[in-house]
């Protein structure tokens, strides 16, 4: 790459007058004065752009509504914002450069050129423009993929492009965004300043409505001499990305590191000291396949995934009466993993549920979803990785999405109708006949059901546009619905989606690895949707098996999957870890005793067992992963360290340290036990005599009960250290 | 032989029954008649002997048990313990079993006659370790009494079939249980799916099977029995889409729902001045379907191009709502017409709960007959509780009970029905009853004599019944389950009622539109009973808004006005009953109180007799002196253990049967008026 070449462009795009060629220009309101405003956040949503406006003046968020701005600007209060025969005497004008106390401050400056546009267009009488101008049709952006080193610049420079052909440098007047911020940022001008991150990284690049990308990849340079062995189209992508980057992958984790991570990651438990050591011990060439394969075929993986769809399908009790509701779609969503039911099969039973719940447990779905738009918004945001929420209101800001998108859209489920249930409190959820319609709020008029970039249908009274929906959405060439599905399914194993968040999924927040998603899409469609499939794809590459250790390279690494990146067990998988640890059987009201946190059907035991909400564990109200909180915090390190319920587990009789104390094997045995149940290795020779050393401090001298006593206390002590290391709290 | 008309249903089935406050008569509160909560074991072999547990309240005075409208005599052992032998020609079904003793007939539970052996867990094989070894061809019963699931194990060949059929509801209980069968390393191969798991054996092997209530809940209510057989159920044939089919009145078409909610098309022609009645059937045939009619005027021109013409959209049958509190709602459509010209109409079908269920598609000359009428359980309007009693029906000695009838899919052409019913347990009379032109809701009453034995049988007449299967304290905290059956029992009550009231007149009363009725009453007043009543007619009008009859205290006579004018009665026959509570001081368990009693008066006089022996002993001058009093010390020691034994039950017994305020329900005897077309002028 010629650096000072770029350099030399970017200073040229930077220095060029882009509007000085267009002073004898007639303006027009929509292309030339509402851009001034949107770059200014004069119609942002934390100003005049929220909906009831500021101080009394009211702008359409972002300027999506040009005719309604004119309106208030011009013409609203009788015209007192601006005044042509003076025109800098304007309000518009003398609260913009805070000449006039205002309230958003200074967001003009009277030197710059939007300053002098505003003038003149009320000077010349604020024209609004004439039907025949030419609208912006796109915009482009300069350069949209580059090359970068590390800690680089570059200038971009955004076109706007017209329907009569012409172009315009709108460069000072576009908005900028950086995804990843901790690699890059921008600044007003266009200037893309890059940190010390090698990686992929976009910058939004906005203006009126129209949204383009500037993708930058930014290569570690470091020599990658030898990769690791590809087991597939998986390790293709990844490690020619990590050769184009220059970082070379981490080793491969050895056996009890895979273990521990793959059961955790399959089914939210930890292996067994019993399964580790078969697994050490076998020489069996395909072993790691085999055991993948074991896990996918046990009770456990349905459960776990089971409680993951549980949350995102909202399966929320929210009333006493709700339990059985809850309990039924548990666990025909469980069911369902188990059974391994085709995803877009899944999919189409919670979509187009109907009847009662005892006879088609999905309806449940549309018990937390009441609204007509919820259910849209969630389906949308769920499935198809989309967030339409914006649009209801306003053309969506970072999409392409308009509010017509949103109404066709939302019309699937404009007949979805109930009925009193059989059962108190529930309802029966059926398609009302009737011709689907709703009403775009903006023009009043009806809009039938239309998939997102489709055609707007025209069903008979008869037809359930649910159905019609369900087929869109697992139509093959569908953009949207498996590659959702992938990215969420490759977050939960690597801890970072190749689109973050992974439901947030548009063209101005490209993947890091577009060429992997769309591999990744391509065979789970060709697999008929198949979720166990993709879950073997994915742990049987040589990328998720790598180690988590970094190499002097990859340290810095957060989406190249260089390296398996180290995630904290989540609330109900640590609960239940930690109750493995210090053999404690759980006790949750209405299930059977030992019954794991995973395995829980609902919200409602957040409420009862703190540890779970301190963890994080999802209140199931939303159709975000995002609900699931993975931060660390100090109430979580209180809960381990002093908390009575772990006190008193570790304390308890037949528990974990009672037993050990009670145990006749020597210490050496049963302080390994201990490493292989919570971290699935052998305690290292300084780890034993630490521990060694701890036992015949608090036994030496005593005899008898004392001596239990104190041995008992120590075994405490050890598990009450382990399970508050890094280690054990982490998959890693 | 059972009968062939049982009918089972869960919620869907035969119709929803929704309770919003509902309640039956609180005289089930406190009017002792028996109920029955649960049975244990849920079924057994013909010809076997068996201990029945029997839970429930006023199950005094055992009698027999009946098995549908067999009459099997039990013996209690102690309480809600009965040894029963079973027939041995009873035939392998699922019979309804009630109990019947002093106070009558209590409400049905569900005992299956099987031929197969069963075997019962008793709890203790809560892991996979202690699982209990079952076979093919048995059948597993057992009731969760805690948290854990119950675990069995099942040797089967590769190849072998296995269909755990768990009966549900069917059985009474509330038991929604999961089951799953899974290999020896705990993979899980099959799992239970609306009640029945099926499964293959891929190898020879030893396979654990695991059953779990739902939701893990406990308690005699949660019982269960699986059937373990070989053959697996045949897949249910899916109707395919076709093209419009023809129709012609008095045909009925059997078939299955099209997927996806999609409708099957159908013509209809009819002739001038032809009635008919088209109705579609699923709901009511036990499925959770939800069906929809859409019927279309279909015309021709000449050129043979189709004309379509909104007729009607028939969804729900309009709900039957014998009080308020009540709503029985059908999702069966029905919709009557009368051609005033030659036509056809083009009918689709669909369910909007988009199942591929089977339906059957009506197009009737004339309502059925006779009515598929349902008898429900007396609910007496006002009752304030929230939830739900189990019921039952007994009349009172002397006294008059009434039962309402349901008469499901009725319209304006219905004719009306006069109430009958047959085969009444001894020293019972049937009052009759009345439901009128289009009309869905009556009353049958029937009176007992003063002296007319205790006892029970199942009515003829009237099909069909329905129950609500548990008591709910809280409607709105818990669901109320409804199961429909065969024929209703009607018992005698050994206890007296505490009035009736009768008319004068049991002939049709006949009134004009604007005009009052004033309807003479006689009250027969029992036992101590000198209360106001207040009673409510119902079946008239929506019982909230139903006009009462107020009979004073003491009083052995009253009068009820009916203002058929403010009522808005339309010309035409009605018919009603008037109920409303009475209450007085009641004594419960006074015949044990007397045995107790008479027994304790034994036990005095053996006690006194001992002392008697020792006194005697005391006197004595022998030289078996010494031996005598010991032996008389001990007797009298035995005596007085005895009899304080016997003056606790006596306490306890006298404290159990203080009277205590109790409301009862009064009835009259149905009543028949004939509201008379206006005189043209």
């Amino acid at each position: 790459m010629n650096l000072p070449r770029f350099t030399l462009i970017a200073a040229l795009f930077a220095a060029a007058p882009s509007f000085a060629a267009e002073a004898l220009r007639p303006l027009n309101f929509a292309n030339d004065i509402v851009p001034i405003l949107t770059k200014g956040s004069c119609n942002s949503g934390g100003c005049h752009g929220k909906s009831g406006g500021q101080n009394g003046f009211k702008l359409s968020l972002l300027g999506f509504e040009p005719q309604e701005d004119y309106e208030h600007i011009v013409k609203e209060a009788r015209g007192r914002r601006v005044f042509p025969a003076s025109a800098e005497q304007s309000l518009l004008l003398t609260k913009g450069t805070a000449q006039l106390p205002h309230g958003g401050g200074k967001k003009l400056d009277p030197n710059s050129e939007d300053y002098a546009d505003l003038a003149r267009w009320i000077r010349e009488g604020m024209p609004y423009g004439k039907d025949t101008d030419p609208k912006m049709a796109s915009i482009s952006v300069e350069p949209a993929k580059l090359t970068m080193p590390l800690k680089a610049a570059q200038q971009l420079k955004v076109t706007a492009h017209y329907t009569d052909g012409t172009t315009r440098d709108v460069t000072k007047r576009a908005l900028y965004e950086a995804n990843e911020k901790a690699m890059a940022e921008t600044n007003d001008t266009g200037r893309v300043q890059l940190f010390d991150l090698p990686g992929d990284v976009a910058v939004m690049v906005r203006y009126q409505g129209k949204v383009s990308t500037f993708r930058a990849t930014v290569p570690l340079g470091a020599p990658v001499d030898k990769l690791p062995a590809s087991r597939g189209f998986v390790d293709d992508l990844v490690f020619a990305k990590l050769k184009t980057i220059g970082m070379p992958p981490s080793d491969i984790a050895d056996d009890g590191t895979f273990i521990r991570r793959v059961t955790l990651d399959i089914t939210g438990r930890l292996p067994t000291a019993a399964e580790m050591k078969d697994f050490m011990a076998s020489k069996e060439v395909g072993k790691r396949s085999a055991l993948i394969d074991r896990l996918l075929d046990s009770p456990d993986y349905a459960e776990y995934f089971a409680n993951k769809w549980s949350a995102l399908l909202r399966n929320q009790r929210t009333q006493p009466m709700y339990a059985r509701g809850s309990y039924l779609f548990y666990s025909w969503i469980r069911d369902s993993i188990a059974d391994n039911k085709p995803y877009d099969q899944f999919v189409r039973e919670v979509v187009a549920a109907s009847g009662d719940l005892d006879q088609n447990p999905p309806v449940a779905w549309y018990r937390q979803v009441k609204e007509m738009k919820q259910q849209m918004e969630d389906v949308a945001q769920l499935f198809l990785g989309t967030r339409m929420q914006c649009a209801q209101c306003h053309h969506h800001p970072f999409e392409k999405w308009s509010q017509q998108d949103y109404y066709g859209f939302a019309a699937f489920f404009s007949n979805v109708s109930r009925k009193p249930s059989t059962f108190a409190s529930e309802e029966m959820i059926f398609n009302k006949r009737g011709v689907a319609q709703t009403t775009n709020i903006r023009t009043k008029e009806a809009v039938t059901p239309t998939s997102l970039g489709g055609q707007a249908l025209k069903l008979r009274p008869e037809q359930d546009p649910r159905q019609y929906l369900a087929e869109w959405m697992s139509k093959k060439d569908n953009p949207f619905f498996a590659h959702t599905l992938v990215n969420r399914y490759w977050k939960h194993f690597f801890n970072r989606g190749l689109v973050e968040p992974e439901d947030d999924m548009r063209e101005t927040n490209p993947p890091v690895n577009p060429e992997l998603l769309s591999a990744l899409a391509a065979d789970f469609v060709k697999g008929g949707y198949d979720l166990k499939k993709l879950i073997r794809t994915i742990t049987n590459s040589t990328t998720y098996q790598l180690s988590a250790v970094p190499n002097t390279y990859n340290a810095k690494d957060r989406q190249n999957f260089s390296r398996y990146y180290p995630k904290r067990l989540n609330a109900e998988v640590l609960y239940d870890s930690v109750n493995t640890l210090l053999d404690v059987q759980t006790s949750f009201a209405g299930q059977a005793a030992g019954t794991r946190a995973v395995a829980l059907p609902d919200n409602s035991y957040n409420q009862t067992t703190y540890f779970l909400s301190v963890f994080g564990r999802p209140d199931s109200s939303s159709a975000c992963e995002c609900e699931r909180t993975q931060e660390a915090s100090l109430a979580q390190s209180l809960h381990l360290l002093n908390a009575a319920e772990i006190q008193t587990q570790l304390s308890r009789g037949n528990g974990r340290a009672d037993t050990l104390t009670k145990d006749a094997r020597p210490d050496d045995d049963k302080i390994a036990d201990l490493y292989h149940i919570a971290l699935s290795r052998d305690p290292n020779a300084a780890e034993v005599k630490f521990a060694h050393t701890h036992l015949d401090k608090k036994t030496t001298g005593k005899t008898g009960d004392e001596a239990f006593k104190g041995k008992k206390e120590a075994y405490e002590d050890i598990l009450w250290a382990l399970l508050n290391t890094k280690e054990f709290l982490f998959n890693h | 032989m059972p009968r062939p008309s049982f009918q089972f249903s869960v919620f869907s089935s035969q119709f929803a029954m929704l309770l919003v406050f509902a309640a039956p008569a609180f005289s089930q509160a406190t009017f002792p008649s028996p109920t029955l909560t649960s049975i244990s074991p849920l079924g057994a072999k013909p010809g076997t002997t068996l201990e029945l547990a029997l839970r429930g309240s006023d199950l005094e005075g055992a009698q027999s048990v009946l098995l549908d409208e067999r009459s099997i005599p039990i013996k209690s052992i102690k309480p809600n313990l009965f040894s029963i032998t079973l027939p041995a020609d009873l035939m392998p079904a699922l019979y309804d079993l009630r109990f019947v003793g002093r106070y009558g007939v209590s409400n049905p539970r569900v005992f299956e006659i099987s031929t197969l052996e069963s075997i019962t867990s008793s709890g203790s094989n809560a892991t996979p370790d202690k699982a209990l070894k079952v076979v093919l061809n048995s059948v597993v019963q057992g009731c969760f009494k805690s948290n854990s699931p119950h675990w069995f194990t099942i040797d089967l060949k590769q190849g072998q079939h296995l269909t755990a059929a768990f009966e549900g509801r069917r059985f009474d209980t509330r038991t929604e249980l999961l089951g799953a069968l899974s290999a020896p390393t705990g993979r899980e191969l099959a799992r239970m799916r609306g009640g029945v798991l099926t499964f293959t054996a891929t190898a020879d092997a030893s396979y654990r099977l695991r059953f779990n209530d739902l939701m893990f809940r406990t308690g005699d209510d949660y019982g269960y029995r699986v059937t373990l057989s070989p053959p697996a159920p045949p897949a249910p044939a899916l109707s395919k889409s076709g093209a419009v089919r023809p129709l012609q009145i008095g045909q009925t078409v059997q078939d299955s729902f099209l997927p996806h909610g999609l409708a099957h098309t159908f013509d209809l022609t009819f002739k001038a001045g032809e009635k008919f009645i088209i109705e579609a059937h699923s709901h009511q045939l036990g499925h959770s379907t939800d069906p929809h009619l859409f019927i279309e005027s279909l015309q021709k021109d000449a050129a043979g191009k189709e004309t379509l013409k909104p007729q009607a959209e028939v969804a729900d049958s309009p709900a039957i709502t014998p009080v308020s509190s009540i709503s029985i709602p059908s999702r069966d459509p029905s919709y009557a017409y009368e051609a005033k010209a030659d036509g056809t109409f083009r009918i689709t079908l669909s369910d909007n709960f988009n199942t591929t269920q089977p339906f059957e598609l009506r197009i009737l000359k004339e309502a059925p007959k006779p009515a598929p009428l349902i008898a429900l359980n007396p609910i007496l309007p006002g009752a304030k509780t929230k939830g739900a009693e189990l019921g039952s029906a007994n009349v009172p000695r002397g006294g008059i009970a009434a039962l309402e009838i349901i008469a499901p899919n009725r319209n304006a052409m219905s004719e009306p029905i006069e109430l009958k019913a047959e085969k009444l347990p001894a020293g019972v009379t049937c009052l009759g009853g009345f439901i009128g032109k289009g009309q869905s809701l009556g009353y049958i009453a029937f009176q007992a004599s003063a002296d007319a034995p205790t006892g029970a049988s199942i009515l003829g007449g009237i099909p069909q019944s329905r129950f609500a299967s548990f008591a709910v304290a809280d409607a709105t905290k818990d669901n109320i389950l409804y199961r429909t059956t065969g024929a209703p029992a009607l018992g005698v009550s050994i206890q007296p009622a505490p009035a009736s009231v009768q008319t004068e007149k049991t002939d049709i009363l006949e009134v004009a539109p604007d005009a009052k009725l004033e309807i003479a009453l006689k009250v027969t007043r029992h036992a101590d009973f000198t209360e106001a009543i207040k009673l409510k007619a119902l079946g008239l009008i929506d019982a909230a808004k139903a006009p009462e009859a107020d009979i004073p205290a003491k009083a052995a006579a009253g009068k009820f006005t009916l203002d058929v004018k403010a009522l808005k009665l339309a010309p035409g026959d009605y018919g009603f009953i008037l109920q409303g509570p009475a209450k007085m001081k009641f004594r419960r368990g006074v015949e044990e109180l007397n045995a107790a009693e008479a027994d304790a008066k034994k036990t005095a006089e053996a006690q006194a007799a001992a002392k008697k022996q020792l006194d005697t002993a005391n006197a004595d001058a022998t030289p078996k002196k010494a031996e005598l009093i010991k032996v008389a010390t001990a007797a009298l020691k035995a005596a007085d253990a005895t009899k304080a034994t016997a003056d606790k039950l006596v306490k306890d017994l006298a404290a159990k049967s203080a009277a205590k305020e109790a409301t009862f329900i009064v009835y009259s005897n149905p009543i028949r008026i004939r509201v008379k077309e206006v005189a043209k002028k």
